[in-house]
């Protein structure tokens, strides 16, 4: 029995290839492609073009070398991380240290304060926090002053950009309200997207028209998509009568 | 599916064809990281993640991909309670409603209890990635994409989670012998 190789055999046992569609299936399908469903907590996709996930580490590599020589500029500089999906929340001000990984579905601070009253970290309420913009596309938070990213050789995220979960909250809230029960059209959409976006006090949000409108198609689905700042809209079927 | 998604548009018939194509091996994967009553939702939120962002699915990557995305998800929204189920018992809820043999075709019932008892000793970083490269049948540079790793970092864990797990394989065989 030793002679054979385990992982053949393991491969051999594949459950996975006999996975066969369920029921509902059909309808998740349906549900995703038609109806106006928000999208779901922003997840860093994974890379899809190897040669671009090269080029990122040789910059990350020789931006580390010039945080290193350079940390009292660094210290004045702030950044966003280009795809901040998700957050992690450190215990302390190391990058090897325990952490909590969160949705980053607004101020990553906030976001941060959970552990630190769940008992993850403490009961006793969050210390001055910071979130910085982390090696892996990632915003790191951690305790301490407001040199805490430079210590760490990381640039300060810039949260005064990001939206807040209350109003991400909100815009999801009221344009669910407006486009999910009745059938409205591409202009109205357009001016009530940007109305609710200017209520609930985004700035620097664009409305994108994505999926054209059409007989068929005559009413209103949206996505949000809070990296890229984008309402993206499109018509869909008239699912409402 | 309707007849009018059917006749949607090229995206729409795009994305359907991919959907089809792997949301039972997403599903399946997905099983193996949550609880059963996390499954629906993380799998619905994986597809939606995909619908979002489409255009930016390379074609050649795609089941890589759409596992990162679950993987991900998976970690946000599950992390706090890791999968409650024996591997066995997972995997025995991914067998098809038609009566096969859950472990594939050909295999030695004799050899089953040594390789899951072996795959589930190891570390769940190790079992995932075999898993990923054994029944998911990725390349490292794709273990990379749902990993977000580099190659060479999957190449390596890889190549010492196949070791880890040889030597567990050979562990619990040589207790079986042991005990006969």
């Amino acid at each position: 029995m030793i002679d054979r190789d385990p992982f053949e055999l393991l491969r051999r046992m594949n459950p996975i290839r006999h996975a066969r569609l369920e029921a509902g299936d059909d309808a998740l399908l349906e549900r995703i492609v038609t109806s106006a469903v928000p999208a779901p907590t922003p997840i860093a996709p994974p890379a899809s073009h190897p040669s671009r996930r090269i080029r990122t580490i040789v910059l990350v590599g020789g931006l580390s070398a010039v945080v290193l020589a350079t940390a009292a500029f660094t210290f004045l500089r702030t950044g966003n991380a280009d795809n901040p999906t998700q957050i992690d929340c450190h215990r302390t001000a190391d990058l090897q240290s325990d952490r909590d990984v969160r949705p980053n579905i607004g101020d990553p601070v906030a976001a941060c304060n959970a552990p630190w009253t769940n008992g993850l970290f403490g009961t006793n309420g969050p210390p001055e926090l910071h979130a910085c913009v982390g090696s892996d596309n990632t915003i790191e938070v951690f305790p301490g002053d407001l040199d805490v990213c430079a210590r760490l050789g990381l640039t300060r995220q810039d949260t005064a950009s990001n939206a807040s979960a209350a109003q991400l909250d909100q815009l999801s809230t009221r344009l669910a309200a407006d486009f999910r029960n009745a059938c409205v059209g591409q202009n109205d959409a357009l001016a009530d997207t940007n109305q609710v976006i200017s209520d609930v006090g985004l700035t620097g949000w664009t409305v994108k028209l994505e999926q054209p409108y059409s007989t068929s198609r005559p009413c209103t689905a949206f996505i949000i998509d809070p990296a890229a700042k984008v309402v993206t809209i499109g018509g869909r079927l008239d699912i409402t009568s | 599916m309707t007849s009018e998604t059917r006749g949607g548009t090229a995206r729409e018939h795009s994305f359907s064809l991919m959907y089809n194509r792997f949301i039972a091996p997403v599903r399946s994967q997905v099983r193996l990281w949550v609880s059963e009553s996390e499954v629906d939702e993380i799998v619905s939120a994986t597809f939606l993640t995909a619908w979002s962002r489409f255009d930016e699915i390379d074609d050649t990557t795609e089941k890589a991909w759409l596992l990162g995305v679950a993987r991900n998800h998976c970690r946000n929204n599950a992390r706090s309670h890791r999968r409650t189920r024996a591997l066995v018992e997972a995997i025995e809820a991914m067998r098809p409603i038609t009566e096969e043999e859950p472990f594939g075709d050909g295999v030695d019932p004799s050899d089953i209890v040594p390789v899951m008892t072996a795959l589930e000793s190891m570390d769940e970083d190790l079992q995932e990635i075999l898993i990923l490269a054994a029944w998911h049948e990725l390349s490292p540079a794709e273990i990379a994409i749902t990993l977000s790793i580099s190659s060479n970092a999957a190449r390596v864990r890889l190549h010492r989670a196949r070791n880890v797990f040889v030597s567990k394989y050979r562990r619990v065989l040589s207790r079986e012998d042991g005990q006969s």
